[in-house]
C-alpha cells in the first residue's frame, strides 16, 4: 500500500512542479500594449535578425521613456523562430493566441507566405521584413504592412538610376541577375525585366547562386561571357560577401548592385575590402547619415551599447518601431486599438515623417505601397555614401501587387 | 492471488497491455489525450498536433533506423513527398482528404523504395550519404517541377474535410492527428512483433547471419524503406494541412536531421522511443522558449545572449543525453519501471 502512495505523492509532486513551471509568470503591468516580434536570431539570417530586435528593442525603450503610447507602455515579445516554418507557425499561434498580441512583425518571407491566409482571417495587424509586392494589395491583403518600398520597386529604382546616368550613346546599358533559388529571389524578376525592356536596359542571362553561397566563381564566369555593365545581387550580406569576394578575384568589370537584404555593414566587413566601390540600392539612412531622426537612435546607441557599431539594419528596427507606436497612438487615440483600429491608423498615413530615416510613409485602403523611392549608395572608404539624392518611381498601378 | 505477473498461455505472454494497471494507465492517457482540447489554448492544440505529426514521423524512422540499422537523413524529403501528394490530389484533382492521405503514403513509399535499392550495396555512413542525395533530390524537383508544386512560390493547400470534421479547424486536425498517431504506434508494434519485424532487427544485428537463416535482405530492407516513408508521406499529409501552405523549405533537411535527433533521444529500436523522443524535444524546446521570452521580457538588453544560451542548452542537452542516456529515454523508462516493480525490495 506504501508504494501506491508514494507513488500517488509523486505523481501529485510532479503536477505542481508542472503547474508552477507553465504559470504565467506574475501579473502584467497595468496599460501596456503587447507586440509580437516574430524573427530569426540562431538561424541562417540570424546576424541580420539580432541587429533588427536589437532596434526595435531600444526603439521600445526609447518610446516608453519618452510617454509611451499616449502613455501606455509598449511591450515587445520576441519569439525567435529560427527562420524556420514550422517553428514560425507555432510561434504565431503562441503570439495570436496565448500572447493576445494586437500585431506582430514576421520577418521570414516563408513563414509570412504559409501565414497569409490565417492573418486575413484571423485578422491581425503585421508588418513584415518580406518586401514582396504580394503584400501592397489590401483587397487580398489587408493587414500586411511594411515601411519600405517593394524588393521589385528597388529593382526597378536601381535600372531607372542606371539608364538616367548612361552616357554612352551606341548602346544600351547591360544588367545581369543574380539571385537563389527561391521565393525571395525570384520575386523581383519578371517585374524587373519588364521595365527593363520598357526603358532601355539590356538584361543578360540569370545567374542562380544558391545559399550557402561558397562559390559563385562558375556563374561569375557564365556572366563574364555576356560582360555586363551592372550586376543586381540579391542575397543576404553574410551570402552576397562571398560573391563580391570572388568578383574581385576574377577581376570583373562589372559594377555589383546589391539589394537591401545584402547591402548593410556586414557586407562590407565580410567582403574584406571587395565591396569597396560596389552599389547598393536602399531606403532606409544608413546609421549615423545626417538626418534630423537620427540624432536620438546614435544617442541611444551609444548610450545602451557603448563599443557596438551601428548598423543600417538597426535603424530599420528603429523606423519599424517608431512606425507602430505612431499607429498605436492614433488607434488608441480613436478608442479602436483592435487590428481594425491600426488598419484605419496605418491608412491614415500621408508622407509620414521619421526625420529622414526613411522617405515619407503613404498607406491608403487600397494601397498599401509606403514609399517609392531609395537611394542608392556607393561604398567607399569601407561607408556608405550616398550617390544619388531621392530617386523616385512614380506611383502608377502598372506593377502594383506584382 | 499471485505475487507477480505469471503466463499460462502463449497467447497472454504475447498481449501488448498485460495487466490491468497498464491498461487502466493507458487508457487515462488516451482520455486525458481526447478531452485534451476542451481546456487548451489554440496554441497548445496546435502544438500537440505538431507532437502528434511528428511521432507519426519519427515511428516510420524508428523503424528504418533503429530495427532495420539503416540510417536515413532524407526522412523530411519523404513527408515533403506526402505533403505534395496529398495536396495536389486534394487541391487539383478534387479528391477526398480520406483517398489523398492513404494515396500520399503509397506515392510517398514508392519513393522510398526507389531510394531505398542502394541500401543493398550500402551500409552506415554510405547509405547515410545516399539518403542525403534523396533528401536534396526531392527538394530540387519540388523547386523546379512549377507546373504541379507550384515551384518556389509553394501551394496552398485546400482544407481537406472527414466527415464531419474540417481540417483548416485546429481541434479537429488535433483529433485526427491523435488517432492516427495512435494507430501508427499500434501498428508499428506490430510490424515489429511479426516476422517482417523480426527479420528487420536481424537486418540490423548482423546481415550475414540473417541471411544465412534465410531472410531476404534485399526484399526486408526495402520493404522497411517502403513502410518508413509512407508514414513520412501520412505525416507530411498531415503536416499540409497543418501549414495549409507549403514550400520546398517546408521539407529540409534540418527538418530531417532534427527527427534522426528526437528518435536517438528516445531510444532507436524501441517504440515507445519515438514518443518519448518527441515528448522530450519538444517539451525541451517550449521550455527554452518560455524562459527565453520571459528573460528577453525582463532583460530586453541582452536578448541576443539568451537566444545564444537557448541553442548552448539545447546542444549541451542532446549531448549530455548521448552520453549519459545512450540507449535513450524509452531505457531509462524501463529501468524506472523495473525499480517501482521491487520496491522497496529490490533485492
Amino acid at each position: 500500500m506504501k508504494t501506491k502512495k508514494d507513488f500517488k505523492s509523486t505523481v501529485v509532486t510532479l503536477l505542481v512542479a508542472m503547474g508552477l513551471i507553465f504559470l504565467p509568470l506574475s501579473g502584467q503591468a497595468a496599460e501596456e500594449i503587447k507586440w509580437g516580434v516574430l524573427i530569426d536570431l540562431s538561424g541562417p539570417t540570424s546576424d541580420w535578425g539580432k541587429n533588427q530586435v536589437k532596434g526595435q528593442l531600444d526603439a521600445m525603450r526609447w518610446v516608453n521613456e519618452h510617454g509611451g503610447i499616449n502613455g501606455k507602455k509598449l511591450r515587445l515579445i520576441v519569439i525567435d523562430d529560427g527562420y524556420k516554418v514550422p517553428k514560425g507557425v507555432a510561434g504565431y499561434n503562441r503570439l495570436v493566441d496565448s500572447e493576445k498580441v494586437i500585431g506582430l512583425y514576421i520577418q521570414s518571407t516563408g513563414t509570412i507566405m504559409t501565414l497569409a491566409k490565417k492573418i486575413v482571417a484571423d485578422g491581425v495587424a503585421t508588418i513584415a521584413a518580406s518586401f514582396t509586392s504580394k503584400f501592397q494589395d489590401p483587397a487580398k491583403t489587408p493587414f500586411s504592412f511594411f515601411v519600405s518600398p517593394s524588393y521589385g520597386t528597388m529593382g526597378r529604382i536601381a535600372l531607372k538610376w542606371i539608364r538616367d546616368n548612361w552616357k554612352d550613346k551606341t548602346r544600351n546599358p547591360k544588367i545581369c541577375y543574380l539571385y537563389p533559388d527561391n521565393k525571395y529571389g525570384r520575386d523581383i524578376l519578371n517585374v524587373c525585366k519588364d521595365y527593363a525592356k520598357k526603358i532601355g536596359v539590356d538584361v543578360g542571362p540569370d545567374q542562380v547562386i544558391n545559399w550557402p553561397t561558397k562559390d559563385a566563381t562558375v556563374q561569375l564566369t557564365n556572366m563574364k561571357r555576356y560582360n555586363p555593365d551592372f550586376a543586381y545581387l540579391t542575397s543576404t550580406a553574410m551570402n552576397g560577401a562571398v560573391v563580391l569576394k570572388n568578383a574581385k578575384t576574377l577581376g570583373l568589370k562589372t559594377k555589383f548592385i546589391s539589394n537591401i537584404r545584402s547591402f548593410e555593414e556586414t557586407l562590407i566587413e565580410l567582403s574584406g575590402g571587395a565591396a569597396e566601390g560596389t552599389y547598393g540600392v536602399h531606403p532606409i539612412a544608413p546609421y549615423g547619415a545626417d538626418v534630423p531622426g537620427m540624432k536620438k537612435i546614435v544617442k541611444a546607441h551609444e548610450k545602451w551599447h557603448p563599443g557596438e557599431k551601428g548598423t543600417n539594419v538597426y535603424v530599420e528596427g528603429w523606423v519599424n518601431i517608431l512606425c507602430v507606436t505612431e499607429v498605436l497612438k492614433k488607434a488608441d487615440k480613436a478608442g479602436n486599438l483592435t487590428p481594425a483600429g491600426i488598419r484605419a491608423a496605418f491608412e491614415q498615413f500621408r508622407n509620414f515623417d521619421t526625420g529622414g530615416l526613411a522617405p515619407p510613409l503613404t498607406f491608403t485602403s487600397t494601397d498599401h505601397r509606403a514609399s517609392m523611392a531609395a537611394k542608392i549608395y556607393q561604398i567607399q572608404n569601407g561607408k556608405m555614401v550616398d550617390v544619388s539624392g531621392w530617386v523616385e518611381l512614380p506611383r502608377d498601378m502598372t506593377y502594383f501587387g506584382k | 492471488m499471485p505475487s507477480g505477473l505469471f503466463h499460462e498461455k502463449y497467447e497472454t505472454d504475447e498481449e501488448i497491455f498485460q495487466t490491468l494497471f497498464v491498461k487502466a494507465w493507458l487508457f487515462a492517457f488516451l482520455a486525458g489525450c481526447a478531452l485534451f482540447p476542451l481546456f487548451a489554448s489554440k496554441y497548445m492544440i496546435s502544438i500537440m498536433t505538431e507532437v502528434g505529426i511528428a511521432i507519426i514521423a519519427c515511428h516510420g524512422l524508428n523503424l528504418l533506423t533503429g530495427f532495420t540499422g539503416q540510417i536515413s537523413l532524407g526522412h523530411a524529403a519523404f513527408m515533403g513527398v506526402g505533403a505534395y501528394t496529398a495536396s495536389i490530389l486534394i487541391s487539383k484533382a478534387g479528391l477526398p482528404f480520406i483517398v489523398a492521405l492513404p494515396a500520399a503514403g503509397a506515392v510517398a513509399a514508392l519513393v522510398g523504395m526507389v531510394f531505398g535499392i542502394p541500401s543493398l550495396r550500402l551500409r552506415g555512413l554510405y547509405l547515410a550519404i545516399a539518403t542525403i542525395a534523396a533528401q536534396f533530390i526531392i527538394e530540387f524537383v519540388i523547386r523546379r517541377w512549377d507546373r504541379l508544386t507550384g515551384g518556389v512560390e509553394g501551394m496552398y493547400v485546400d482544407p481537406g474535410t472527414l466527415g464531419p470534421l474540417h481540417l483548416n479547424n485546429a481541434t479537429h486536425l488535433y483529433y485526427v492527428t491523435f488517432v492516427l498517431a495512435a494507430a501508427v504506434t499500434m501498428a508499428t508494434k506490430n510490424i515489429v512483433r511479426a516476422r517482417s519485424g523480426r527479420a528487420f532487427v536481424a537486418i540490423r544485428d548482423r546481415y550475414l547471419a540473417a541471411e544465412v537463416i534465410g531472410v531476404n535482405l534485399f526484399k526486408y530492407r526495402l520493404l522497411s524503406f517502403a513502410v518508413s516513408a509512407f508514414f513520412a508521406g501520412i505525416a507530411g499529409a498531415l503536416m499540409a494541412q497543418y501549414l495549409e501552405v507549403i514550400t520546398h523549405e517546408s521539407f529540409t533537411i534540418h527538418q530531417s536531421i532534427d527527427y534522426l535527433a528526437m528518435c536517438i533521444i528516445g531510444g532507436l529500436g524501441h517504440i515507445l522511443g519515438a514518443v518519448f523522443g518527441v515528448a522530450f524535444w519538444f517539451i525541451l524546446e517550449r521550455l527554452l522558449e518560455w524562459m527565453t521570452t520571459t528573460l528577453n521580457s525582463a532583460f530586453p538588453d541582452h536578448i541576443t545572449w539568451f537566444v545564444s544560451i537557448k541553442e548552448i542548452v539545447f546542444g549541451v542537452t542532446i549531448i549530455w543525453f548521448l552520453i549519459f542516456e545512450p540507449d535513450g529515454l524509452a531505457a531509462r523508462w524501463r529501468t524506472i519501471r523495473a525499480y517501482w516493480k521491487l520496491w522497496p525490495f529490490s533485492y
